[in-house]
């Protein structure tokens, strides 16, 4: 995974070198936390029903 | 070295810790500020240089040693120090800034202010040396928000010779904010769906992308990472090229890597794409994942909506979150009703208890923006 991303990401210039800082996390990040999916959840939906009662307005 | 300096006797007494060094009488009292440099660990406390003289301090975190940082006085007997300041920061900021400004000798202007402050809500020690070079960064690379909260991170954490590699992580990677890949990469998936006629693609990223409340479908509430590594796989290996797709590989591309960066410092930015009827809508949220004393983890969150001025802030601990609700030109008494089923939903679902407050600024704006209606009763 790691080579391919950094590949477009040196292709696209949003890179310059493969540093220490990039390559220690990138292998970890697809790791998913329940509190956050729960959360991301509840409070999108309640985002847009607020949004939907304003348009009603 | 020491066996060369003329008339060192002894190093070792010279630097013991002696009585007539009163604590009483040296040190400033209580609650004030002290510029120290740590010398040593001294069994389980700590040898700390103040003002030319040596005292044993204890402490109530790890702190590093033979650097030049701020603490406070806890108390003068036994000498206990703390170098998290985020409370005397809520109290007094003003004279906090001030106070730590000329303990480091560094100028007392704006700039320097806003920095340390963003340092302590970091809740980071007050290092001298990391906030010079803090200070000479910023001056290169224009940051703020959640950007400006891992470079403070990365300063800390690495040393001054991988300066160059953050300057470079920021004049590439981090050149556009988080904030604004998201927007982005929200609307390369939008132009995406309108030009692209694959039906694998068009599926893909209906299914796993795009949340649809009437579907439930709850994996595009989850990090994106994994789901556009695989569409950019197969974007690639199909030989597609068009801009738009040649935009969603970019987008995708930084997202997934700016998202592996902040994910080492606990923090979890994403954003959530909501269809509405024949539209979308774009939620974006941040995650900062800390931990008490205990292990267990606790998080302090912020949602923002794209597009209606909404957002709400909190802090989960344990299973009760307390926070607060900012949305402009909203009826108060609805709000409380809607909030109120946003907490027996999410009570009877998680079992997590919630207090949600309308700020003080939310109620002055409906109400003034009621009267201006004429719908306070109350009023009219």
């Amino acid at each position: 995974m790691i080579n391919l991303i950094i590949e477009f990401a040196g292709k696209y210039k949003v890179i310059k070198n493969k540093n220490v800082i990039l390559n220690s996390s990138l292998n970890e990040t697809i790791k998913e936390d329940k509190t956050i999916k729960i959360f991301a959840k509840e409070f999108s939906e309640f985002l847009i029903k607020l949004q939907n009662n304003l348009e009603r307005k | 070295m020491k066996n060369t300096l003329k008339n060192m006797i002894d190093f070792e007494s010279l630097t013991r810790v002696r009585n007539s060094v009163n604590a009483e009488i040296f040190l400033p009292e209580k609650n004030n500020l002290v510029s120290l440099i740590p010398l040593e660990y001294f069994g389980h406390s700590v040898k700390v240089l103040i003002d030319g003289k040596i005292f044993v301090a204890e402490f109530d975190e790890k702190i590093p040693l033979k650097a030049e940082l701020v603490a406070f006085i806890v108390e003068k007997s036994p000498v206990t120090l703390s170098l998290n300041l985020t409370q005397l920061l809520s109290k007094n900021k003003n004279y906090l800034l001030e106070q730590i400004c000329e303990k480091l000798k560094i100028p007392n202007t704006d700039r320097n202010k806003d920095l340390l402050v963003k340092i302590i809500q970091e809740e980071k020690p007050i290092i001298k040396s990391k906030f010079l070079q803090l200070e000479i960064i910023t001056q290169k690379i224009k940051t703020k928000d959640l950007e400006l909260s891992l470079l403070i991170n990365l300063i800390w954490k690495y040393s001054e010779k991988d300066i160059p590699l953050i300057v470079d992580l920021y004049e590439n990677l981090f050149s556009i904010s988080f904030s604004s890949t998201c927007k982005y990469l929200f609307n390369s998936i939008k132009n995406l769906i309108l030009n692209q006629e694959d039906v694998y693609l068009l599926n893909e990223v209906n299914a796993n992308l795009i949340y649809d409340t009437k579907r439930e479908n709850t994996i595009a509430l989850q990090n994106k990472s994994e789901i556009l590594f695989n569409l950019i796989k197969y974007l690639n290996d199909g030989d597609y090229s068009s801009k738009e797709v040649d935009e969603f590989i970019k987008f995708s591309s930084i997202y997934i890597l700016q998202k592996s960066v902040f994910k080492d410092y606990d923090y979890y930015p994403d954003f959530v794409v909501i269809k509405r009827g024949n539209g979308f809508s774009f939620i974006k949220y941040n995650f900062k994942k800390l931990y008490l004393s205990n292990g267990m983890p606790s998080y302090k969150l912020e949602f923002e909506h794209g597009e209606i001025p909404a957002k709400i802030k909190g802090f989960l601990r344990n299973n009760f979150l307390i926070g607060s609700i900012d949305i402009e030109n909203y009826e108060n008494n609805l709000l409380l009703k809607e909030i109120d089923e946003l907490k027996n939903d999410i009570n009877k679902r998680w079992q997590i208890n919630m207090e949600l407050n309308i700020t003080e600024d939310q109620i002055y704006s409906a109400e003034k923006s009621f009267q201006k209606n004429g719908i306070n009763k109350l009023v009219s």
